[in-house]
């Protein structure tokens, strides 16, 4: 009877293979360094971050609540770019038309399969996507096809939104209506909070839009989707606020753990790649 | 002189094998298997709540073989599906095909979908069965029991989505290879191999997920003893405790109740020899 481990480990063992900046061009050059025309070659890609919906307009979500975003502050960290599909694409909530943006792709039975790097980005920093679109430090790569992504989470902020985090990784503030019922809320998350089954700060199996061939430097922006997050948010439990300042959504209450499997979820970062 | 002779023997032997077409033919036989884990139990070690499984039913569709190379060009064809149950002991056969061109056919794979009209009783499969998928339009039917301790559970759960696995590849001779390798003569015996204990991954993309059956007893809304499909769409993963399982759901955005769960792994069950994987994507029901 296969163990465990020999059940799955295939796929652990193709896992992600680390390059460390120095040697990500040269160690793919070198494979092939007689003829750069036809061999990889090395580009530069500038990173960008926006949040795609929740912030100027609000959205609804699958249970009528009405939600606006008014802090989305993260503390990031590297982005890895790869050749492996994500899982089969789905329609994300707030847009039905990204779904026909995203190139089908399939899934090995029960497990993400990064395959080859192909870029990176390893510099952290810290965001507010709630002041708009924001541009994080450059990255490198091979030109190839792009299909997947890997986003991660800085356990420590380092950046412009460090005072916003207060020491968290993801802090969020917004507003909810529905019916005659208002809240504003506020919801903190620390690096424990944000783990995925590997016990990583790690949301793997981002989906690249439309599976680009890089062969340019260009720029990869990273779309996040906020309304992945609140599609499950109940707020009808958590109290009004009193003095109409944010409350702080209890970490061992629903709304805060829909919150939580929101932020782990890959359709919540759409990664793109374009050129001038 | 004799040197230069045998630098020729071998450049021509060189050349003559590197140019030469593929001879001979042989065959391929397809075959499946559900492993201890149905034919058997899902023993309490492997559960993180130690839970024990029993099927005593685990009925699938399989079929559409597709054996191409790495051309597209399609060497051999299974059009038709056969119902099987692995509850049943024993590696069952499912179709071999024979005179194909000895080398590889890398592309292979295979479809498990609902019951149709041309779906043929597998090894010992009761008609009624066959019946009741096709008139329930299942690809999957399960029967099992669950138990942990004094607490029992029955579920009985049928799914009607339509996968098709492609691009397998698996073990053969200790040496990973993609679809089947014919030699001139040869058969080679590829088992499409069904991981019983899929249904209990707490996790849809991780290759960390465990299993687990907690949460899922903990749905028996109506405490009857038996855990249905549509109580398994009232769970709302967000209300299952953290420490019952993460249920990640990965890149499936829209995967928000275990009943929705369920049927996500339902599409992860089929391999190849053994412990080899496929892609798996949805066909649709056509």
């Amino acid at each position: 009877m296969a163990s465990r481990w020999q059940r799955l480990g295939l796929a652990a063992i193709a896992g992600p293979i680390f390059f460390l900046s120095s040697t990500l061009g040269s160690g793919l050059l070198g494979a092939s360094c007689t003829n750069e025309t036809t061999a990889e070659k090395r580009v530069t890609l500038a990173t960008r971050m926006v949040a795609d919906d929740a912030v100027e307009t609000s959205i609804v979500n699958a249970y009528g609540w009405s939600l606006q975003l008014t802090r989305i502050a993260l503390s990031t960290g590297p982005l890895y770019y790869w050749n492996g599909s994500p899982a089969v694409a789905r329609a994300t909530p707030s847009d039905p038309l990204r779904f026909l943006r995203i190139a089908s792709a399939y899934a090995h039975p029960g497990h993400y399969v990064p395959g080859d790097a192909m870029g990176q980005m390893l510099q952290s920093a810290s965001v507010d996507l709630a002041l708009g679109e924001t541009t994080l430090p450059t990255g490198e790569g091979v030109s190839g096809i792009y299909r997947s992504a890997r986003f991660t989470f800085s356990e420590t902020p380092v950046g412009d939104a460090t005072e916003a985090l207060d020491g968290h990784v993801v802090v969020l503030e917004g507003t909810g209506t529905k019916g005659a019922m208002k809240r504003v809320f506020r919801a903190e998350f620390d690096i424990s909070d944000v783990l995925d089954a590997a016990t990583t700060a790690e949301v793997e199996g981002c989906a690249f839009l439309d599976a680009p061939n890089v062969q340019a430097d260009g720029t990869v922006t990273v779309h996040v989707v906020p309304s992945v997050w609140l599609d499950q948010l109940e707020l009808d439990a958590v109290p009004e606020s009193i003095d109409g300042k944010p409350v702080l959504l209890a970490r061992d209450s629903v709304a805060f753990r829909a919150l939580d499997r929101g932020l782990k979820k890959a359709p919540a970062f759409v990664f793109e790649y374009t050129t001038p | 002189m004799l040197f230069k002779k045998t630098l020729l023997c071998m450049t021509v032997a060189l050349v003559w094998g590197c140019g030469s077409e593929s001879e001979g033919t042989g065959a391929v036989s397809f075959s499946t298997w559900g492993e201890d884990y149905i034919e058997k139990e899902i023993p309490a070690a492997t559960f993180a709540d130690g839970w024990t499984i029993k099927y005593s039913k685990f009925l699938i569709v399989l079929g559409d073989i597709r054996v191409a190379d790495e051309t597209g060009s399609v060497g051999a064809q299974m059009e038709t599906t056969i119902l099987i149950d692995h509850h049943m002991p024993g590696v069952k056969p499912i179709q071999s095909f024979s005179n194909l061109a000895a080398k590889p056919w890398t592309d292979v794979s295979f479809i498990s979908r609902p019951a149709a009209a041309n779906t043929a009783l597998g090894p010992g499969v009761m008609a009624a069965d066959l019946t009741m998928m096709k008139d329930k339009g299942y690809s999957v039917y399960v029967e099992a029991t669950a138990e942990n301790g004094a607490e029992k559970k029955t579920f009985q759960w049928g799914f009607g989505v339509s996968t098709k696995y492609a691009q397998c590849r698996g073990d053969k001779d200790g040496r990973e290879i993609d679809g089947v390798l014919v030699t001139n003569g040869g058969t080679d015996d590829v088992e499409l191999t069904i991981h019983g204990d899929h249904f209990f991954y707490d996790d849809l993309q991780s290759p960390n997920a465990l299993v687990r059956f907690d949460a899922i007893a903990s749905s028996d809304a109506d405490a009857d003893g038996e855990i249905t499909l549509a109580e398994l769409s009232q769970k709302k993963l967000v209300d299952i405790d953290p420490s019952m399982g993460g249920y990640g759901t990965g890149i499936l955005a829209d995967v928000n109740d275990l009943g929705a769960f369920v049927t996500a792994l339902s599409r992860t069950l089929g391999h190849f020899r053994g412990e080899g994987e496929c892609i798996a994507s949805d066909v649709g029901n056509k």
